[in-house]
């Protein structure tokens, strides 16, 4: 009666719940086309790629748990990256990792031989916030509109067009791509800079 | 920077996301039965806990003071000793009155369902994937506790929930609810599709064998409604209600509450955080008023979003009620 790993069930013509079939090609269609970018996605948000490789993993195990119920989602891979945000950033999951790490000596968070630009980007990331950072990723990586970004992340959208606007400001001393909205406010102070990066 | 800002982003997201390998699909499915298996092994140290830690359990009340080597983990908190009624919620062990919250060892489990009476005033059940059952009903706080075991298993303790719901048809133990009269011999069985749950009360002493519908309200998945919750709300809170109700929540995951319900009745009741739910935390409760003190009699269901609002929703009577931050 207790299934406890694989699909989700579903409601049998009798009312009784039922596991259905797993639809492995499925998921692993699904699985191949968006792990590495949703790794990317998740590196992006918060510069820890050992933590968004196995947060993303993490993710696509708990899809598998219910994926004849994620996969009806309207956009599964939105609903792994969530998960997979929502675990790179808990306090209590990189407490075990960094013990974990610790043990097994794992390698600096650092992406290797990224071009001085890139360090350049990196740098400016690390000057704004979490929230921030998400909503200009999940914006100009991703391709989400402010309303679908509000979706995804469960901010109502003023809230999101303001942490966007924000991280803008933030980013224009570095991002000459943004100087135009920087110039419309002072300088952020980097006294609120928290996270992986 | 000469190249436009997304193009920037998008080649470092790809470098990231060329750096990692792809594992197989099947290292993800075994993660995944890994998963459950670290679940099912919690459950049974839970019911170690329970079976064992109650001996002790007065013992441990009466050595408040904590070592940080020997702080208490949400499990030992989930088997802590009642408070005597009368004891004021503020006296509870390891209690505090941080605001900043912290990391803290949930047990992360993934689904939950709400259910709702059709009667006219609000009654709910909600089932946890771990087995445990919460229902509100009329004057009772926190919420009742009960478990759902598989009819054919109930000797192997086996959860009989599936993805939040529970299966075809189980039985429903240990409940603490006054108001069925019976705490044995209740089941639950799923009904019109899955939409409904029927809980029969069998017979007792104050009424005949009735059954209770209700019908689901919500389905959780985790991540897919709800932010979780990862940090402790400790502090001290108070419902709108004239302050009748207190919660206390340390920082250590404890969590103790005094109620004034039923004509200015005093009720106390010490437990801990064990749970994070998509929807919430969730902490078991020991009672000290009525009933059995070794074995849990309360459910709270606590929501904070955002984490850092002064306000808590929280599940221990009727339905949500907000609780405001006073210390």
């Amino acid at each position: 009666m207790y299934s406890a790993a694989g699909p989700a069930g579903v409601c049998g013509a009798d009312g009784n719940w039922e596991v259905a079939l797993p639809d492995e090609l499925d998921f692993d269609e699904f699985y191949t086309a968006g792990f590495r970018r949703i790794v990317g996605q998740i590196y992006a948000m918060t510069g820890n790629l050992a933590e968004a490789e196995d947060s993303v993993q993490e993710a696509f195990a708990r899809a598998w748990q219910r994926w004849g119920e994620v996969r009806r989602y309207g956009d599964p891979e939105a609903w792994i990256r969530t998960v997979a945000y929502r675990l790179s950033i808990s306090a209590w999951r990189k407490a075990v990792n960094r013990r974990v790490a610790h043990h097994r000596a794992a390698a600096s968070p650092e992406l290797p031989g990224l071009s001085p630009d890139h360090l350049t980007l990196v740098s400016a990331l690390r000057k704004i916030s979490p929230e921030q950072r998400r909503a200009i990723v999940l914006h100009h990586l991703v391709g989400l509109t402010v309303a679908e970004i509000a979706g995804e992340t469960g901010s109502p959208e003023g809230t999101v067009k303001s942490h966007l606007n924000r991280g803008r400001k933030a980013l224009a001393p570095l991002v000459s791509e943004f100087a135009e909205v920087g110039a419309e406010a002072p300088r952020r102070s980097g006294t609120d800079v928290v996270g992986e990066w | 920077m000469p190249e436009s800002f997304g193009s920037m982003l998008e080649e470092l997201a790809d470098a990231a996301a060329s750096a990692v390998a792809l594992p197989g699909t099947d290292a993800i499915r075994r993660r995944a039965r890994e998963r459950v298996v670290h679940r099912r092994m919690a459950a049974s140290a839970l019911v170690l806990v329970l079976i064992g830690g109650t001996g002790g359990a007065w013992a441990a009340v009466n050595h408040h003071t904590r070592t940080d080597a020997t702080a208490a983990r949400p499990m030992d908190g989930a088997s802590a000793a009642p408070v005597p009624a009368g004891s004021p919620a503020s006296a509870a062990p390891s209690a505090s009155t941080s605001t900043s919250g912290g990391a803290y060892a949930f047990t992360s489990s993934d689904d939950m369902s709400i259910w709702k009476t059709g009667l006219a005033q609000d009654g709910y059940l909600m089932v946890f994937s771990d087995g445990v059952v919460a229902l509100s009903t009329a004057g009772s706080f926190p919420l009742c506790y009960g478990r759902l075991l598989a009819a054919d298993s109930a000797a192997a303790a086996t959860p009989a929930v599936l993805a939040g719901v529970p299966t075809s048809k189980d039985l429903l133990t240990d409940v603490t609810c006054d108001n069925f009269g019976v705490t044995s011999g209740l089941s639950v069985a799923v009904a019109s599709k899955g939409t409904e749950l029927v809980v029969t009360v069998p017979s007792n002493k104050s009424s005949g064998a009735y059954l209770e519908t209700y019908a689901r309200q919500s389905l959780f998945a985790y991540g897919a409604t709800f932010p979780a919750m990862f940090q402790i709300p400790s502090g001290t809170w108070k419902s709108m209600d004239g302050e009748n109700r207190t919660l206390v929540v340390g920082a250590d995951g404890s969590v103790s509450f005094t109620a004034y319900v039923n004509a200015g009745k005093q009720y106390t009741g010490t437990g801990a955080i064990d749970m994070e739910y998509p929807t919430g935390i969730r902490a078991e409760i020991y009672c000290a008023n009525g009933g059995a003190k070794t074995a849990p009699c309360g459910v709270f269901l606590i929501e904070q979003n955002p984490q850092t609002s002064d306000e808590l929703t929280v599940y221990g009577s009727y339905g949500p009620e907000t609780f405001v931050r006073t210390g």
